[in-house]
């Protein structure tokens, strides 16, 4: 992956994703400060001192140093005043990196919260279904450790994740009438996909086949999933395509860039500004395979960060038509810097405009075609796709 | 009166069993800041829950005079490795306007105080420590009543208004909800402290106050002149049908307060009331050590409380010289849910002793003991070092002191000025019972 680099001794991928909460962001440009290995503004002295007088002097237990360097790492975050500059614990922290990915070694199966506890619902041919757990089997305990309703979810998920090759074993209690053994069952675990992207070909009246794409997020594997949306689609006679970004929160800006790099050939995708007063231009791949097919992107005000990068981009080129609501509006690019302990620290680091330089931080993307909340955009945005000439003419790129 | 430090009086340090200098106050957190409101016009609030060092004037030098890397866990600096890489990373990589060091240092240091847990765990900046002091030292410009937060709403809810102070001439009673301070509602603050912040301010300056009371439908304005509060720490009179019960009111346990206490007592008695009144309601708390002070007049050669510290040691704290007040004189203590900390040691050793009978509604129940420490940049940390314990061991930390006598007021009582706790009271001595 081209954004994925090694820095200062951890990795660090370029991604956007409005996780955080709904605020809008206010940020202004202001010179980056010299870099410093020494920490010379901040007051050592006296957050030791606090450090020193709680651990002699507090009535109570006292934190884990891990837990004070993360209270500390968040208070911290706060003073910065913005919603998307924050700290993730490691455990978090693995699930998160494991939806980037898109994939993750795991045993294959759903997981529910339920009063009764965590249950089961093993995926089709996956080594949770095929090492004989069934549906609606509750956790008992995940290797000897036991596992109850008040636990989160994310700890019980990174539990049954691990590296591909190992293995797990399960307590489980069955739920079926007549049947509530508690066995215990060892799982392989193997890589497990979580797919982004997902098509058909859309029921018309007409003899135009359009093709339905619909994308949640934006993961490394996104890209391969919509080429292979694509071919699929096209092999069926899809000549047409709408491409559903509704609800997509972002994800990798590099898995936006590749995105749009497989329908337009040329020109830019996005500008960075960066904190230190640097500019980014962000060109297609080259890698497009479907440049003239007329497109209909969907979008709502839950389409933000890398979906509204992809959508104002193909719209600076009337590459495609926007159908739906104004976008979420998420204008900022957040490094996501992975520290020793596995924890992980996102900081906003730079603004992007469209490659014709429009800022749609706070306000989203007014798309072409509205559709009033609550209504279904898809018949709409299906009339516009026919309507569209064939082949699709990309406007030129401008030069920023 | 009321009158900053008479160093010379009060050089009994309260007796720990570390080497070190300690100042032990009590308090409770809610109150404190409350305390905030009435005392001062800036930013802190008076010693309900803190005091003065009362030899030096000045707040416990904690971070110097205990020595460095004396306690043996010195910090190693790899400990922070993850803080410092987080720090470094933010500093040269973040896109926007950058906080400022001092932000950067108290944002840090209230990340980890979050971690305790505990409310009465907290940091003062230099700004609200000095405040703080001042408003130990004298005058205090607010409105004149304690507050707490109210999660719920949020909301701040006025605890204790005091009498013919601003607040109350305004009207404000206890139980109301201040849900926006000049139109802003309360619910977009942070915390209670900016909500303080937001009330109080110089005398004669006015505050717009939105108020929810309950039983009534809708919010309502109220103004306040903002003044300088008075609180007389010790009211003396004579109550009853003959006029021959002496009532003290004492409204807060600040520096000395313990020996103006024992002085209206004595004078009190010279007329040879048939019983007497201690009116703790709405007393937030204060010193430690003036809370064994109080307990001394009433008690002889008896327990006051125990108090319990982190690393399992405890002290008893025993009555100090001979009672002011007859063993055989009737005594009933007033209380309420906005008598706290100190209050609740005085009453609770009473009630264990058998000395007095407690009327009133149960109390505030703030059981821990806070001592505070003055930092290298002026800061203020109070840390929670110890919980305390009545003399039959009971902790009222959470729960509050349940009164012998249950006596509620209600609102319209309160709006008629009616006192059916006092009247209660007066009507058990006069009956002998």
């Amino acid at each position: 992956m081209a954004l994925v680099a090694t820095f200062l001794g951890g990795r660090y991928s370029v991604y956007v994703g409005p996780w955080a909460n709904q605020s809008l962001l206010t940020v202004q440009v202001t010179p980056a400060p010299l870099a410093t290995s020494e920490n010379d503004e901040f007051d050592a002295d006296l957050f030791r001192q606090v450090w020193d007088l709680l651990e002699r002097d507090f009535y109570g237990e006292d934190p884990a140093i891990s837990q004070r360097n993360y209270g500390a790492v968040r208070g911290l975050v706060a003073t910065y005043d913005d919603p998307y500059t924050y700290f993730v614990e490691p455990q978090p922290r693995q699930l998160e990196r494991d939806q980037l990915r898109g994939k993750f070694g795991g045993i294959g199966a759903w997981i529910d919260q339920t009063e009764l506890g965590f249950v089961l619902r093993p995926m089709p041919d996956r080594p949770a279904e095929k090492a004989g757990l069934q549906d609606g089997d509750l956790l008992v305990a995940i290797d000897g450790v036991p596992i109850d309703s008040t636990m989160d979810m994310d700890g019980v998920l990174s539990s049954l994740r691990g590296p591909v090759g190992t293995k797990v074993c399960l307590d489980v209690q069955r739920t079926q009438a007549g049947d509530e053994r508690v066995l215990n069952i060892c799982v392989s675990r193997e890589e497990i996909e979580t797919p982004s992207v997902q098509w058909r070909i859309l029921d018309t009246e007409s003899p135009v086949k359009v093709g339905y794409i619909k994308q949640t997020f934006f993961s490394e594997r996104s890209p391969d999933e919509m080429r292979t949306a694509i071919q699929e689609l096209e092999a069926k006679g899809a000549d047409r395509f709408i491409w559903d970004l509704r609800g997509n929160p972002g994800g990798l800006v590099s898995s936006a860039v590749e995105l749009v790099s497989l329908w337009v050939s040329d020109g830019a995708v996005l500008i960075e500004e960066r904190a230190d007063g640097s500019e980014q231009i962000f060109s297609v791949t080259g890698d497009v395979i479907a440049p003239t097919t007329p497109l209909v992107v969907i979008v709502d005000n839950g389409s933000a960060s890398a979906s509204e990068i992809v959508a104002g981009a193909l719209r600076d080129r009337n590459r495609a038509v926007l159908v739906g609501q104004q976008t979420f509006g998420k204008g900022s690019v957040q490094l996501v810097h992975e520290l020793p302990d596995q924890s992980s620290l996102h900081v906003t680091n730079a603004r992007w405009y469209t490659p014709d330089r429009h800022a749609i931080d706070g306000v989203g993307l007014t798309p072409d075609v509205t559709i009033p909340e609550g209504m279904d955009p898809l018949p709409r945005a299906l009339a516009v796709v026919q309507e569209l000439a064939y082949p699709m003419e990309t406007a030129a790129s401008h030069r920023p | 009166m009321v009158n900053g430090k008479q160093p010379e009086i009060d050089t009994t340090q309260p007796k720990s069993n570390e080497a070190i200098t300690r100042i032990l106050l009590i308090g409770c957190g809610v109150l404190i800041v409350a305390a905030f409101v009435f005392i001062l016009g800036s930013a802190t609030g008076f010693a309900v829950a803190r005091w003065l060092e009362p030899s030096t004037g000045a707040v416990s030098p904690a971070a110097e005079n205990q020595g460095k890397g004396e306690t043996g866990q010195a910090i190693n600096p790899e400990d922070f490795s993850i803080f410092w890489e987080a720090m470094d990373l933010l500093q040269r990589d973040f896109f926007g306007p950058l906080p400022s060091s001092s932000e950067m240092t108290y944002g840090a240091i209230r990340g980890v105080l979050n971690l305790l847990d505990d409310p009465n765990t907290s940091f003062l900046t230099p700004e609200e420590a000095q405040n703080f002091i001042e408003g130990m030292e004298g005058s205090f410009e607010g409105i004149g009543a304690t507050v707490e937060w109210d999660e719920t709403h949020p909301a701040v809810r006025i605890v204790e208004p005091f009498e013919n102070q601003p607040a109350w001439n305004a009207g404000l009673r206890r139980g109301d909800l201040v849900i926006a301070v000049d139109g802003e509602p309360v619910s977009e603050m942070a915390d209670l402290t900016e909500a303080i912040a937001k009330i109080k301010g110089p005398k004669g300056t006015t505050v717009t106050l939105t108020i929810l009371r309950p039983g009534r439908d809708e919010p309502f304005d109220v103004e306040v002149v903002r003044d300088v509060i008075q609180i007389p720490i010790v009211f003396t009179d004579v109550v009853g049908a003959n006029e021959d019960i002496a009532y003290l009111r004492f409204s807060r346990f600040s520096e000395n307060s313990g020996r103006m206490l024992r002085q209206a007592v004595e004078d009190a008695l010279d007329n040879e009331p048939r019983g007497l009144i201690l009116d703790l309601r709405g007393n937030p708390g204060g010193l430690l050590r003036e809370a064994v002070t109080v307990s001394s007049i009433f008690l002889e050669d008896k327990d006051v409380l125990i108090e319990r510290f982190s690393d399992g040691s405890e002290q008893v704290y025993h009555t100090e010289g001979s009672a002011a007040v007859p063993p055989d004189l009737p005594i009933i203590v007033l209380v309420n849910e906005g008598s706290a900390s100190a209050s609740e040691i005085v009453a609770g050793a009473l009630q264990d002793h058998g000395r007095a009978v407690l009327v009133g509604t149960t109390t505030f129940g703030k059981g821990s003991v806070q001592l505070p420490h003055r930092l290298s940049d002026g800061s203020l940390l109070r840390v929670t070092v110890a919980k305390w314990f009545t003399p039959k061991d009971r902790t009222i930390d959470g729960s509050g002191l349940a009164p012998d006598i249950e006596i509620e007021v209600t609102a319209e009582q309160q709006e008629a000025g009616e006192d059916p706790q006092l009247d209660r009271a007066i009507q058990l001595l006069e009956s002998g019972q």
